[in-house]
């Protein structure tokens, strides 16, 4: 166990270190003379040779033995890094990752060792090496995804109904082995109480064994239990089907001592799976512990001061000490959050690779740029990110930039460049994803647009309206769908993916110099600061930086109830009831929160402004679902509960219903 | 034959069942925090062991004249869907009993008049000449997944 626990910490490690050497040989890549970058190189790979040495990857430990020799010699001047040294590193890295995960080692993966370590030995000689190219190499990954053999544990189970229809399991599992290797634990054919378990090992997809399942749909379980054949070089005795109908089979009541056994290596070999693939680690700085660490030494101290007030009945000391566990307990909330606070670079760093790869496949020249990466954002948001991120970076190489040749003709250079820039106001964090391409032309979006039937023809928009028309479900700008970008996820699943962390998109272009896209986030989500209101009973939070004022309902003239508009100081401000309904409802008296979120400003008439309240925001499931006006609720200190609005979409919904 | 332990309790004058398995627990007493604009069948949110789940109004869902003080009690249910657990809730007038039925003692629902939808019953038992309606809660409170269907849809005309 606590070796197993010691080895999930070196995986861990070791894919990070991975991520920066490949970070760093993107650098290489770019100054070939670096001398710092190489010592750099050198250090990684040695630490983690040492520690593949200590948990028994010899392999991992072989390879990078005989590459960090090469890099030495770099090192001493004795070799020069040229395009296939880094080439064969990158193969190295990935080859390494695979060794990570692969607990016996397969054919394939020892072939590929052997390549590796001759090609290494040829650079070292100064002969031509055997590179496959990155596109072969490419779709040789993807075909032995496909023909990649998997574990799957099949349960049916039928019952009398079933047999109605005339089905003999008998002929379902038949179809069961055209698959691939099937064990059978336990199987009955009797007439009222069919039922099998089934150990299937084959390279189809999940898709294509329910196909062979489709009649006895409703009575079948598939699990998958292993990314590879559990059976391989192992003892386990079991017959294997021969077509005929003498099947002899394991029965777990006959047999109990088998199949436990059986099912216990299949737990086993689950947890493992998940220890290794599905825990999200959080990589924390020193001090953000220490902090932690004295306050709860500070809780220690103030529990038992309060203990001991209480016990001599001293009500003013104890209102003291519950007054210092208030304070301790938003320190304590503060330390939590910074705790799951994560660097930008966290994920930008592993882009460089991609990044670099992407543009090789494209044939064109990109430089990668990424400037405060050092400001954190919270680990759920940088989580979220992370894929609608690489599809602007994707989209931005794939359209946005030109070809070489196409930039020199324009006058621009050769290569293009990628930024990511991150910049902090308030709790507020800005990133801005910008390319020197092409830029966006207007003209296209507005035809795609009208061809489409989203807008008309006559239609005037502004700059910001025509970029948002791309947000717009199925909406693609590009003409030939690359097999890079333009399949499957649209700009619509970025947009929505970036408001499911509360964030905001916008689109800056210049048609022939660029496309920037500016993204709005929250640093954290999970706990913002609120303005608690009621009306009709019911609580609402409400996000206190969109709140401009709050103000009594003025009376009179200033009141314009047939168009909804409220005279503020001169301006005229549309304004919403939120009752039930969201509609417009008569007078009453109450008081006036005014909302400003960018160019939205409204007003909403309420019973009761209640206070600022910091709200845990809880998500709402189910029906609530479609409730977008609704952010979330959260709790109030009587364990009531609060309704947290999102102020845009709620204007959205009053104006929809209002034009109804 | 096989048996299984049901849940009973009473919305309005009919007295239904739930096995077990689904509920996780019943609570009494339950402030129930309104929601503006939710669906006919749904009174509410209620805090339940710090997390936020939707109330749904038993009666409505079955089709039961509606009257709120005789909402008392919530039973809290654990559903599974394809790839999911999800917890709702929902009111009832009164909570029963537990009881065991035979699996042979549920046969199907007497055509005769049945106001509410037929599909959330699994069946029925008799007991003391009153029949006791079996729900199947994952249908009852289907949870809905339009999200989902729209993204796939998407996706199809893309590529």
């Amino acid at each position: 166990m606590e070796i197993d626990h010691f080895k999930k910490i070196f995986i861990d490690e070791t894919v990070g270190h991975l991520s920066s050497l490949e970070s760093s040989l993107v650098d290489l890549e770019v100054d070939f003379n670096n001398k710092e970058i190489v010592r750099q190189v050198f250090r990684i790979m040695h630490t983690i040779k040492g520690n593949s040495g200590m948990f028994g990857f010899d392999k991992i430990v072989e390879v990078t033995h005989d590459l960090e020799n090469i890099y030495d010699l770099v090192r001493a001047s004795k070799l020069t890094v040229t395009t296939e040294l880094i080439d064969v590193s990158f193969s190295t890295i990935d080859h390494i990752r695979n060794l990570l995960f692969q607990e016996d080692i397969d054919e394939k993966t020892l072939r590929k060792q052997q390549e590796i370590l001759s090609n290494i030995e040829s650079f070292k000689k100064g002969m031509k090496l055997n590179i496959a190219g990155l596109d072969e190499s490419l779709k040789s990954a993807e075909v032995a995804e496909d023909e990649k053999l998997r574990t799957w544990h099949i349960i049916l189970r039928l019952d009398n109904d079933i047999e109605k229809r005339a089905i003999n399991l008998f002929y379902v599992i038949q179809d069961l082995y055209d698959l691939g290797k099937c064990y059978i634990t336990y199987a009955n054919f009797e007439e009222n109480n069919q039922g099998a378990g089934i150990f299937l090992v084959s390279d189809q997809s999940y898709d294509e064994i329910e196909e062979v399942l489709m009649f006895v749909e409703d009575y079948y379980e598939i699990l998958l239990i292993a990314e590879f054949d559990i059976f391989d070089e192992d003892e386990v005795e079991f017959p294997i089907f021969n077509g005929n109908n003498s099947m002899s089979i394991i029965d777990a009541t006959e047999n109990p001592d088998k199949y436990l056994e059986l099912l216990h290596k299949m737990q086993c070999i689950k947890q493992q799976q998940q220890n290794l693939h599905l825990s999200s680690t959080i990589s924390v700085d020193v001090e953000k512990l220490d902090n932690l660490m004295f306050l709860v030494s500070e809780l220690v101290t103030v529990k038992s001061e309060l203990q001991n007030s209480l016990e001599q009945n001293d009500i003013e000391r104890s209102i003291y000490a519950a007054e210092k566990i208030e304070n301790l307990s938003k320190l304590f909330n503060q330390n939590a959050l910074d705790l799951r606070l994560v660097p930008i670079h966290e994920i930008t760093e592993k882009y460089k690779r991609q990044i670099r790869d992407l543009a090789k496949q494209v044939e064109k020249e990109i430089h990668f740029e990424v400037i405060g990466g050092e400001i954190e954002l919270d680990k759920h948001i940088i989580d979220t990110l992370c894929e609608p991120l690489m599809h602007l970076l994707r989209n931005a190489i794939d359209h946005g930039i030109e070809t070489p040749e196409k930039r020199e003709a324009k006058g621009k250079n050769r290569v293009g460049k990628v930024t990511v820039k991150a910049s902090c106001q308030g709790n507020n964090v800005f990133l801005k994803i910008s390319d020197d391409g092409n830029g966006i032309s207007k003209d296209f979006i507005f035809n795609k647009a009208v061809e489409r039937g989203i807008i008309s023809s006559e239609a005037e928009l502004s700059d910001r309206e025509l970029y948002d028309l791309i947000f717009y479900p199925g909406f693609s700008t590009v003409q030939t769908l690359s097999n890079i970008s333009g399949r499957g996820v649209g700009m619509d699943v970025v947009l929505k993916k970036i408001e499911e962390i509360r964030g905001e998109i916008t689109v800056e272009s210049e048609e022939g110099v660029g496309t920037t896209f500016i993204l709005k986030l929250q640093q954290t989500i999970s706990i913002i600061d609120t303005l608690l209101v009621e009306n009709n009973e019911i609580v609402y939070a409400i996000p206190i930086e969109d709140i401009e004022s709050c103000t009594f309902v003025p009376v009179g003239e200033k009141m314009d109830k047939e168009r909804g508009l409220i005279n503020l100081g001169g301006t005229l401000t549309p304004y919403v009831y939120i009752e039930n309904d969201f509609g417009l409802k008569a007078n009453k008296d109450g008081k006036l929160v005014v909302i400003k979120r960018n160019d939205l400003r409204f007003a909403m008439v309420v019973d009761r402004v209640i206070g600022e309240f910091q709200a845990v925001i809880k998500p709402l499931t189910g029906v609530f679902r479609e409730m977008r006006f609704l952010m979330g609720a959260t709790f109030l200190g009587d364990g009531s509960l609060a309704l947290l609005l999102d102020t845009e979409k709620l204007w959205e919904t009053s104006e929809n219903i209002n034009i109804n | 034959m096989s048996k299984s332990t049901y849940l009973t309790f009473h919305v309005g004058e009919e007295l239904f069942a739930v096995d077990v398995t689904y509920v996780l627990e019943v609570l009494e007493q339950q402030t129930i925090s309104r929601v503006p604009k939710a669906p006919e069948d749904v009174l509410g949110i209620v805090n339940f062991r710090g997390d936020i789940l939707p109330v749904y109004n038993s009666r409505k869902k079955f089709a039961i004249p509606d009257d709120e003080i005789m909402n008392k009690y919530i039973i809290v249910y654990e559903l599974n869907d394809e790839n999911s657990r999800y917890s709702v809730s929902a009111t009832v007038d009164s909570v029963k009993d537990v009881i065991e039925f035979d699996d042979d003692e549920i046969t199907d629902i007497p055509d005769m008049g049945v106001s509410y939808d037929v599909r959330f019953v699994r069946g029925v038992v008799k007991r003391d000449d009153k029949f006791i309606m079996i729900i199947d809660p994952e249908k009852v409170f289907f949870k809905p997944d339009m999200e989902i269907k729209q993204e796939s849809e998407l996706t199809n005309i893309q590529s």
